[in-house]
């Protein structure tokens, strides 16, 4: 009976503390040379815009649920500020790793996923996207930052996964960078191919390479994928049939596979890359 | 804390002295001194005019941001051009965010405000909050750490005023003191939007408008996301400006995010340029070229051009260049 109780209890505890997310900022002291020189804050719903006025909506786009955000100090760097999205799925909060990631420079070992910039470290780590900024510049892997960001992704609760598509894409190593977008605000702000109006979609992804750069959108069945292809046509210019624009170095098509449409444009004929794109598609047309 | 008595208390000789102390080179005080007595005496300087017409934009090149404002401001004419003694002068910067390449460097806005004291300024208002962490992202002596706190908050409250040839916008409740100040003096910084893919000058008197109002440029066409109808967003940014135009811009073009603006983390520009000019339209024209925009994709500027507010055709104005 004892042993029952403290093993329900561990089990409560556990996930309490799973669930707790402010646990994963460490205490003064808790990563060796760190100081926390603030309070834990906390932004659930519209109380976003408090933390990041003007970009809340890329999050809300993608799926929120809540935020924390805490300041930390070293004798090295002035300061760093770290902020945890809590989003509503792993894809979702891979979704936001993958638009923040596109301007990074390095891969890190850390949780999911994790990459550095000249003043920042991004990392995924299940349902969480980690923030990390500093005032001034961080040197590439800086050891005390790659301690500190371990550390809290060690204490988020994990169970990745990454959008089918995504997978599949990253299999077939089409485009060196691939952003999972679920909304319109991200397509704008990412997208080589720029439309007025852009048909309601469901999610999709933006790929750029040396030479290569595309759009896949899913939407809810083919009529609709069928009708924003129309209207995508119509919106980039192109006037034939094949909807296809071959200019000296740059050929661009827009087409319908299944319930996606894709915009692709190469400089060279990118057919190999459609076929590509077909197969990875169909591959996946569940997901 | 006595406002007044500090601003009486701060002579231009010591407004002199101080500016060695805040520049991030060792000639922080040197081009100081060159730029005041020497404004056109600088070998690296071109101005692109067909006529003897007074300068519309300064561009200065800097590495020293303090310096680098005076001296645009200097090539407009000098502070004393804008600023009349006695005046009450209100301050727009865009100091709310907090990563780097998001907010106007504090060096510029207190180059401007030191500016204002020297011209006679009777007091300076701050349209939009400015939090006292804003300026311990700048390294200051004491004796300048005075000049931030002569800043007077906004006191006067908002007020509800119709927009006469609003056609998206058709009233707006904006703080009084912008619509009173005598000098109003416009600090954005020029980088990326997630929404309208672009902010300067014209998107920066947000800060100075209401919430209902802000909330009324997002969603009042009936567009439920934040950044769904950014026509008419842009609309609303544009024909809010025909309240007040403001009297001298000074656009922080330094170190700019451009990607993920206007909060960051993003990727960071460094075009190291000031630019100054007293056209709204213009200062966010040129400024869009610095990202790589072309000024009349921009919504923002496009409207506020046709509006009449200000100018785009960058290429007919007078533009004075230069590095210091």
């Amino acid at each position: 009976m004892r042993s029952t109780f403290l093993v329900i209890a561990l089990t409560l505890l556990h996930s309490a503390h799973a669930d707790d997310y402010r646990g994963c900022f460490p205490q003064t002291g808790e990563v060796s040379g760190w100081t926390r020189i603030d309070s834990v804050r906390t932004y659930e719903a519209d109380a976003l815009y408090d933390l990041i006025d003007g970009g809340a909506d890329v999050f809300f786009e993608y799926g929120f649920h809540r935020a924390a955000a805490a300041t930390y100090s070293t004798d090295s760097l002035r300061r760093v500020t770290v902020e945890v999205y809590e989003m509503t799925s792993s894809e979702s909060a891979f979704g936001v790793f993958s638009m923040f990631a596109s301007d990074a420079q390095y891969a890190i070992d850390a949780g999911d996923s994790a990459v550095g910039g000249e003043y920042f470290v991004f990392a995924w780590r299940g349902r969480f996207f980690i923030s990390l900024t500093s005032d001034g510049n961080i040197a590439q892997r800086d050891s005390s930052v790659l301690a500190l960001v371990r550390w809290m992704t060690r204490h988020l609760a994990g169970g990745a996964r990454k959008p089918a598509l995504i997978e599949a894409l990253e299999r077939e190593q089409l485009a060196s960078h691939l952003v999972y977008i679920r909304g319109p605000l991200v397509y704008r702000s990412r997208s080589p191919f720029a439309l007025r109006k852009l048909p309601p979609f469901i999610d999709g992804v933006i790929g750029k390479d040396v030479s290569l750069s595309f759009v896949l959108l899913r939407f809810k069945d083919d009529i609709a994928a069928g009708t924003a292809k129309e209207s995508i046509i119509e919106q980039i210019g192109l006037t034939d049939a094949a909807a296809m624009s071959q200019h000296s170095r740059v050929a661009m098509r827009v087409l319908e596979i299944s319930n996606c449409v894709v915009i692709i444009q190469g400089r060279d004929s990118p057919d190999a890359e459609v076929r590509r794109l077909t197969r990875i598609v169909d591959s996946v047309r569940s997901f | 804390m006595n406002h007044h008595h500090n601003t009486q208390t701060i002579k231009r000789r010591r407004f002199l002295k101080d500016a060695a102390f805040i520049g991030t080179t060792a000639l922080a005080g040197t081009t100081l001194l060159r730029s005041l007595t020497h404004a056109t005496d600088d070998s690296q300087s071109t101005t692109q005019s067909t006529t003897e017409s007074p300068i519309d934009l300064a561009i200065i090149e800097t590495t020293n941001n303090y310096d680098g404002t005076i001296a645009a401001v200097e090539r407009l004419g000098g502070i004393k051009k804008f600023v009349q003694r006695g005046s009450r002068v209100g301050l727009l910067v865009n100091s709310r965010f907090d990563k780097q390449g998001t907010y106007v460097k504090p060096e510029i806005a207190l180059a401007v405000i030191a500016m204002c004291h020297n011209a006679g300024a009777k007091e300076i208002v701050s349209l939009e909050d400015v939090s006292s962490s804003y300026w311990r992202k700048a390294t200051l002596t004491k004796e300048l750490r005075e000049y931030t706190e002569t800043l007077v908050s906004p006191s006067r409250g908002e007020t509800t005023l119709a927009i006469k040839d609003g056609k998206s916008l058709k009233e707006a409740e904006i703080a009084r003191d912008l619509l009173e100040c005598d000098v109003y003096i416009n600090l954005p910084i020029i980088k990326d939007h997630v929404g309208t893919q672009f902010t300067g000058a014209m998107k920066n008197v947000m800060g100075a408008t209401s919430g209902s109002t802000n909330r009324y440029f997002h969603h009042g066409s009936g567009a439920s996301g934040y950044y769904d109808d950014v026509e008419f967003l842009s609309r609303c940014i544009a024909e809010v400006n025909l309240l007040r135009k403001p009297t001298l811009c000074i656009a922080d073009v330094t170190e700019v995010v451009i990607t993920n603006g206007p909060f960051g983390p993003g990727r960071i520009a460094r075009p190291r340029k000031i630019i100054a000019g007293a056209d709204m339209v213009a200062v966010d024209a040129y400024g869009s070229t610095l990202l790589n925009l072309n000024p009349t994709d921009v919504l923002t500027i496009r409207y506020g051009a046709e509006l009449g507010l200000g100018r785009t055709d960058i290429e007919n104005l007078s533009v004075h260049t230069s590095k210091i």
